[in-house]
């Protein structure tokens, strides 16, 4: 039986940019999907802003936290990880660990920033394509993070495996999301969920391997700063104060 | 990473013409540019907005090596989008090749859109790098706020960008530290350096956020970052926009 010589082809391409996978490059969604990926984001956009502007009346200093806490993020995606067997390395999306610390709608804001800044002054995305972007990790992974880690803690998992869940399931709809986004650009006269199913198919062996590291990496640093700075997590209300390591 | 910030902010600071127009008639030039990048169609104009570009980098004062750097990344994708859409917009066989159990197929409306998409995606990419490599971010900020961005999202973008490039550095040195004592040697090495690496980073961002509202409150800070309000366009910027918008007319009008 013939097998489908495209899907190969777009496969060895790909392989060794697995990272550039994550964002969609400006001009790569035509205009009415560009605007339809933007409409989908906006409402969470705009609760998250108003989220913050909210918090930020509360507490002045939460500005600069949130400011700086978004960069920490930045970077922290910005981390190089080797995928054993591909000899590729993949950045992690952050997103999870982020929507654990400030919670989910700033996390948004926060994302769409950063793809903001990575777009303009990275060549990284686009502007366009923003809303997509934003979709995919700001949406989809920020919320996918939090609930994970949600019910991880209701199902008393501890402190490692709960942001381990949080990291996995925030990367792995990052790109389900890309998948959408991508296919909706792409899917040329196909049938679009083929098309989708074709791109996760694609990006899964390095989806499966980067969520397992990005989960490893996101409990790791739970643990980390649980064991040196418990009142950091206690301050930011991830867990209560009873669970606090005392040092 | 501290590189590109010294670069953009070296590049806001010089005052070649192209640099020292106002931050908002380029955002409103890049904003007209990338929307004729996606609706004019074919791949003449994509290609020509690249070429544009690329001269107007040059002509304010970047090197060409730098632009075309950061121009490898798009192009990558763009042979990627090239080929993705050879084989999946399937209009008018061109080639039908069997190769052992593989069948390759090439069609002619897939060579067509697929040459459309890699322009456009040039075309795109050329635009926003020659508004980055001209205009510095507290420029850009401070457009959005003239043209009613909600003041949370500048003031967070301002704080973020400020920080981002010092957190790089410090990353950086973290990751050289433990490199010289074994880390990242293998994968469980790689895991465990990583999670200390990002734990580590999650203290000093702690404790560097704490210092720095202090530090702002120390110079003012009541809630809100004041920064200069843009003044009245003059002439030359005026020119700038009258320009740029002809000129994009007039690419648009060759599609």
């Amino acid at each position: 039986m013939k097998k489908r010589f495209s899907v190969l082809l777009f496969l060895v391409l790909a392989a060794p940019h697995p990272a550039l996978a994550m964002h969609i490059a400006e001009g790569l969604l035509p205009l009415e999907v560009a605007v339809f990926w933007g409409a989908l984001t906006l409402p969470f956009l705009a609760f998250g802003i108003y989220s913050i502007t909210r918090k930020k009346k509360e507490s002045p200093n939460y500005m600069p936290l949130l400011g700086i806490f978004g960069a920490a993020v930045f970077v922290f995606s910005c981390l190089p990880i080797p995928i054993p067997g591909v000899g590729a390395t993949a950045h992690p999306a952050g997103t999870g660990f982020s929507a654990i610390m400030i919670g989910p709608f700033p996390t948004v804001v926060v994302a769409f920033i950063s793809l903001l800044l990575q777009g303009m002054f990275l060549a990284h995305g686009g502007l366009t394509t923003l809303g997509a972007n934003t979709f995919s990790m700001g949406v989809m992974g920020a919320f996918a993070g939090f609930f994970a880690f949600k019910f991880s803690r209701l199902f008393r998992f501890n402190l490692f495996w709960s942001g381990f869940m949080a990291g996995m399931f925030a990367n792995f709809f990052t790109y389900l999301g890309t998948s959408f986004a991508l296919a909706s650009g792409l899917h040329g006269t196909e049938p679009f969920l083929s098309e989708v199913a074709a791109l996760f198919a694609l990006l899964a062996p390095y989806t499966v391997a980067l969520a397992l590291l990005e989960g490893a990496i996101t409990g790791g640093i739970l643990v980390y700063v649980n064991k040196n700075r418990p009142d950091i997590l206690r301050k930011m209300r991830i867990l209560p104060p009873r669970e606090v390591e005392t040092k | 990473m501290g590189g590109v910030h010294h670069f953009i902010d070296a590049q806001g600071e010089s005052r070649r013409l192209l640099v020292a127009l106002d931050g908002r008639v380029k955002l409103l030039l890049l904003l007209a540019a990338l929307i004729v990048n996606l609706i004019a169609g074919g791949i003449r104009v994509p290609l020509a907005l690249a070429v544009l570009a690329f001269i107007l980098v040059l002509a304010a004062g970047v090197r060409a090596r730098v632009f075309l750097k950061r121009m490898a990344v798009p192009g990558v994708l763009a042979v990627v989008a090239f080929l993705s859409q050879i084989f999946w917009y399937k209009q008018g066989e061109v080639l039908n090749l069997p190769i052992w159990q593989w069948e390759v197929v090439i069609y002619s409306g897939g060579l067509l859109r697929g040459l459309e998409l890699a322009a456009r995606i040039l075309g795109g990419m050329g635009v926003l790098l020659f508004f980055s490599l001209t205009t510095p971010l507290p420029e850009l900020m401070r457009a959005a706020r003239f043209f009613h961005c909600p003041p949370v999202l500048v003031e967070l973008s301002l704080i973020m960008y400020r920080y981002i490039f010092l957190l790089l550095e410090e990353g950086g040195r973290i990751r050289s530290a433990q490199k010289s004592r074994l880390g990242f040697a293998d994968l469980r090495s790689t895991l465990r350096s990583s999670g200390i690496l990002g734990g580590m980073l999650i203290l000093r961002t702690y404790d560097r956020a704490e210092r720095s509202f202090d530090a702002m409150r120390c110079r003012g800070y009541r809630g809100a970052l004041t920064a200069v309000t843009p003044g009245e366009l003059q002439k030359r910027d005026w020119g700038g926009l009258v320009v740029g918008l002809l000129l994009l007319g007039i690419l648009f009008g060759l599609r």
